[in-house]
């Protein structure tokens, strides 16, 4: 069994890492808007490698990180892009599912594009007939597979 | 290994796998022949009504509980493949119905000259079987399959009108569309196993919620589970799940004596078969046979060509999304099946590469999934994120090249016999370079996919080059052929070397066309099974 548990020592610069990935805008909460690390932990941990990647990333941060401005941090995590792949890898996919999976988040996606948040099924969306004038010009072409 | 603790009563035909070919195999010996027919699987049963497609963390268990990479998902119904020598990894699905639970569904046929393209390009060898061979098991295998499509594609053979008509391809497709008439090139809806009108036993249509990737809820995409099993089972087929077939033995004449596998409680049990059909996949077929080693074949069973492993083919992929400066909605609808263009699929002599490729259409991903860059590079984070967020979500069509990739004995799947499973069967490794050839193929297709794409009104292009999760198609492991020296079946699947063992996946491929293989593989499995009835 995966231990899901950080320090809360981590948990701090896990916060920091996800408001650099995701730092928000007027229209866009900041990670730390969501509470995200709880959530970006848990969905660390489902991946088969568990929270070790993720730790390690948060090990190979420099000292004082949660306390550096923007720019600061931004250079050290480009830095671990490079150096700690998986361990970056994984903090990103971690801090992008539990933003977007956030109802507070898919409710702004839905506002500016019209996608509706939650499960594809069972509702699904309609699914128009396909319109055979589309294939009108693609219908003239002569047989062109080549004989054999 | 030690005595089987159940020895079952013999049966005639013994199925290794219930996927694409296996389930195939199934119906066709069962029923008015009267033969008994068992079929081993190693996982499960699906439940349509349980598909993670209608759980609010869809997106979460498409990379993670259900994703299509064993390796990702790790469950204990899968084997490990070592994958870190391939830049291409390996998807698959274990349990009744194989990979079909989790495809595309994508349904095109090979054409002619596929089978024939050392004939007509003198690269790799011809099929020891034509197209003519197999024209009539493709209808066949589509009248039980389902296929979503439109008859009349200019650029293949005549077939049948379609079950059901095509599916829409949605603001992304028809963008597509209209760009490819005014490059003059050609471009038809895909066929696809997905109903767009209810068709089948009880099974409903597509309601495009976009998620096939989790099997399907709606019943409506053709997984073997819900086509040929239900019919192979009402023939009297005897289906035994959670089995895990770690051997098939020989008997004193050298012939295939049946299978052992272990049930889930881990006991062994012995099946007694007349003869053997093995439909494991492109990598669990040659890790059964390479395993199942003997004094008769000490290099594994059916390997005395030496070829069972050699000659794996993946079809490596790259992709070009087109940005467009308006929503296109692309996450309605199935990702992956609308339109394709075969304008480049054959060989010309003008070009640095032989053979070709298909641009297979793509609409787009939810949320989470297109920030991470649908599988490949995620999107910039930082302060640069929501405003790359809000250029690319819903806004973009894409092109999939799909490489034809020739067959190389030196990409291949072994067995690694210092790393065994939890059964004791040895690791599959897999090994795999992608030629010089396909990387010109690739580049040549992503230049048309940027031309087309920019005529079709893209404001930018991301282009992924040889994403890793993007490959069911595991071919050529166990090639056919007239020549036992330089094939490990023939041209009904029969291995060369052991009379009652037949091959049925994507194995027996000889190549591997530049489209998805299951059509051709179920009708390769229906051929087959109507020689063996023959037999009976």
């Amino acid at each position: 069994m995966t231990d899901q548990r950080l320090p809360a020592e981590e948990r701090a610069l896990l916060a920091a890492v996800l408001d650099t990935f995701l730092p928000g805008s007027p229209e866009w909460p900041a990670a730390t808007d969501l509470d995200l690390p709880a959530e970006a932990i848990r969905l660390a941990g489902l991946s088969v490698a568990g929270l070790a990647p993720l730790r390690a990333l948060l090990a190979a941060l420099p000292a004082g990180f949660a306390t550096h401005g923007p720019d600061e941090r931004e250079t050290a995590l480009t830095a671990l892009a490079a150096s700690e792949p998986a361990g970056f890898g994984a903090a990103l996919q971690a801090a992008y599912n539990a933003y977007y999976i956030d109802p507070r988040v898919l409710a702004i996606v839905a506002a500016k594009t019209g996608y509706r948040p939650g499960a594809p099924q069972p509702d699904g969306h309609e699914l128009p007939p396909f319109d055979e004038a589309l294939i009108a010009a693609a219908r003239t072409r002569a047989p062109h597979w080549r004989q054999a | 290994m030690s005595a089987p603790k159940h020895v079952h009563d013999a049966c005639d035909v013994l199925i290794v796998g219930a996927g694409a070919s296996g389930a195939a195999v199934a119906w066709a010996v069962s029923g008015d022949t009267g033969a008994k027919v068992v079929c081993l699987e190693r996982g499960d049963w699906s439940d349509p009504r349980s598909y993670l497609s209608a759980d609010d963390q869809w997106e979460i268990h498409r990379q993670f509980r259900r994703s299509p990479n064993p390796n990702t998902r790790g469950l204990d119904v899968d084997y490990p493949i070592e994958d870190a020598q391939s830049p291409i990894k390996p998807l698959l699905w274990n349990g009744v119905g194989g990979s079909t639970i989790l495809w595309s569904a994508h349904f095109p046929r090979f054409h002619p000259s596929d089978f024939r393209v050392q004939s007509l390009d003198g690269v790799a060898d011809d099929w020891p079987l034509t197209y003519d061979d197999l024209a009539d098991f493709y209808e066949l295998n589509d009248e039980l399959m389902g296929v979503a499509g439109l008859a009349g594609d200019p650029a293949n053979p005549p077939r049948r009108p379609r079950q059901t008509p095509p599916i829409s391809p949605g603001k992304p497709g028809e963008r597509l569309a209209a760009a490819f008439d005014r490059k003059g090139w050609h471009w038809w809806p895909s066929d696809v196993a997905t109903n767009s009108r209810p068709y089948g036993d009880g099974r409903g249509a597509c309601n495009n919620c976009g998620m096939m990737e989790l099997g399907c809820y709606q019943q409506a995409k053709a997984s073997t589970d819900i086509t040929y099993w239900p019919k192979a089972i009402r023939n009297g087929v005897e289906l035994r799940t959670r089995a895990r077939v770690v051997e098939l033995p020989v008997d004193a004449s050298g012939r295939c004596a049946g299978a052992h596998y272990l049930d889930a409680a881990g006991e062994l049990h012995f099946q007694p078969a007349a003869r053997v059909v093995v439909a494991a996949n492109g990598i669990g077929t040659p890790r059964l046979l390479l395993a199942s080693r003997s004094e008769r074949f000490p290099d594994g069973i059916a390997n005395s060509s030496g070829l069972v492993g050699k000659n794996l083919m993946l079809h490596p992929l790259a992709t070009a999304i087109g940005v467009f400066d308006e929503l296109l909605e692309g996450w309605k609808g199935p990702t992956a099946c609308t339109i394709f263009s075969q304008e480049f699929y054959e060989t010309d002599p003008a070009r640095d590469y032989v053979r070709g490729f298909t641009l297979q259409a793509l609409r787009s991903h939810g949320p989470a999934i297109t920030a991470l860059g649908s599988f490949a590079t995620p999107l910039p984070w930082g302060r640069r994120h929501h405003e790359r967020f809000e250029q690319v979500f819903g806004r973009t069509a894409g092109l999939a090249i799909v490489a034809e990739d020739l067959p190389e004995q030196h990409n291949r799947i072994e067995v690694d016999w210092s790393q065994r499973d939890r059964d004791g069967i040895p690791t599959a490794r897999m090994v795999y370079t992608v030629s010089e050839n396909s990387e010109q193929i690739l580049a040549a297709g992503a230049e048309v996919a940027r031309e087309l794409l920019r005529e079709a009104g893209a404001v930018d292009v991301i282009e992924q080059h040889l994403p890793a999760d993007s490959r069911f198609h595991l071919m050529g492991t166990a090639r056919m052929g007239d020549d036992p020296r330089r094939s490990v079946v023939d041209g009904f699947g029969r291995a060369h070397d052991v009379d009652n063992l037949f091959v049925v996946d994507g194995s027996t491929f000889v190549t591997c066309a530049s489209i998805n293989p299951t059509p051709t593989l179920q009708a390769l499995a229906l051929r087959t099974a109507m020689h063996i009835v023959e037999e009976l």
